[in-house]
């Protein structure tokens, strides 16, 4: 899979995005590193991501990852938009699909 | 002269046909037997995440393992106008997650509605001792020794869901129900007690058995959630998988009788085999 990347707007919205952990499991090489970290439910992988908007992401990504139509992206624990751009700094975009309602009613 | 092997009861006699032979329990053998056979060509591949799988006959038993994450978490509204159910209302936080652990069993392909939740602070190691130790999580609508369960997350909803894409989707399924669905109080309606509950009684770090409180340690230094000294559970991994078979009426890991060699011989058998 070829991405074409665009140059990252220098982004002042977010802080470095948070994998934390840092066990040896998690250990990733230097280039590893430089991709972003993506989940969709149970799929995760890394990919060079950094300068795209997030709509983008999500249309290359979906097949790859299981994206839902209706998941929302998140960076920090917060919804980020379709047109934002995923800032070099981001480290994890999680695409949360909404879910039916816990426990019984 | 010719090889024989009898097995009456639990023991398995071999002869090899000039006065020398063994004699071996048939459950030791049957282990033998699946340590020496190819195993672990399923159909589709191993989703992401899958730390174990343990499966017999229909019983498929997966441990997921999630990384520690700051989550955007929709929460129970303190002035939620109910506890639980469509009226509720939620308030989005962003909350530190250790590692999660899910336990989630299927029987012939489908969820068996026993998914269990817990919490690490460092990633599985072993399948027992400490390196596989589960601990208590701060969640709500996980609830603590329930339904034959430790950690229980009632999972009834998922029904509603489109499910697709086989194992994975399913698993996809269960994950996007922890993190994507409200947290709401149906545990301390329905079971007594939720997890998040458990942990303020049993008086867990107070940074995390309030939610307001939980979100400024997040945003704060989100790896702070690693240092939280969560209370143990009983079990290890080995343990979990061994009282999910044992639920699903799998009591022993191999055949150790006639009996219970007969049942797969049956399948096995070829047809003109069966008219004899």
């Amino acid at each position: 899979m070829t991405l074409n990347l665009r140059r990252p707007r220098p982004s002042t919205e977010f802080q470095p995005s948070i994998q934390f952990g840092g066990a040896a499991s998690d250990a990733q090489p230097e280039t590893e590193s430089r991709n972003v970290l993506v989940t969709s439910g149970i799929h995760s992988g890394r990919f060079p991501i950094s300068g795209l908007q997030i709509r983008d992401a999500r249309s290359v990504l979906a097949p790859l990852v299981n994206i839902d139509d209706n998941a929302v992206a998140v960076i920090n624990g917060r919804v980020v938009e379709e047109d934002e751009i995923i800032a070099e700094n981001v480290t994890m975009v999680a695409f949360v699909k909404p879910s039916a309602i816990k426990g019984a009613t | 002269m010719t090889e024989r092997i009898i097995i009456e009861g639990r023991t398995a006699r071999l002869s090899n046909g000039d006065g020398t032979g063994c004699e071996a329990d048939v459950e030791a053998w049957v282990r033998q037997i699946n340590r020496f056979s190819v195993a672990g060509r399923g159909v589709e591949p191993i989703p992401d995440n899958v730390k174990w799988i343990v499966s017999c006959g229909g019983t498929e038993v997966f441990i997921v393992e999630l990384k520690p994450e700051l989550r955007r978490i929709l929460w129970i509204s303190e002035d939620s106008p109910a506890p639980f159910g469509p009226e509720a209302k939620a308030t989005a936080h962003r909350l530190a997650t250790p590692y999660v652990v899910l336990k989630i069993p299927f029987r012939r392909g489908r969820i068996v509605p026993r998914v269990e939740v817990f919490y690490r602070n460092e990633p599985l190691a072993r399948i027992d001792g400490p390196g596989g130790a589960l601990y208590w999580p701060n969640l709500l609508n996980v609830s603590p020794n329930a339904h034959d369960c430790t950690s229980w997350f009632c999972t009834q909803y998922l029904a509603a869901e489109p499910i697709r894409g086989g194992r994975a989707g399913a698993l996809s399924a269960v994950v996007h129900h922890l993190w994507g669905g409200h947290f709401n109080r149906s545990s301390e309606f329905h079971e007594g007690q939720s997890a998040f509950g458990k942990a303020a009684l049993d008086g867990v770090d107070p940074r995390v058995t309030d939610v307001k409180r939980w979100e400024a340690e997040s945003v704060r230094d989100p790896r702070f959630i690693l240092s939280i000294p969560w209370r143990a559970t009983e079990l290890d991994v080995s343990k979990l998988i061994d009282l999910e078979l044992c639920a699903q009426g799998i009591a022993a890991q191999a055949p150790g009788s006639v009996s219970e060699l007969a049942n797969p011989l049956m399948r096995a058998a070829r047809p003109a085999a069966k008219t004899r």
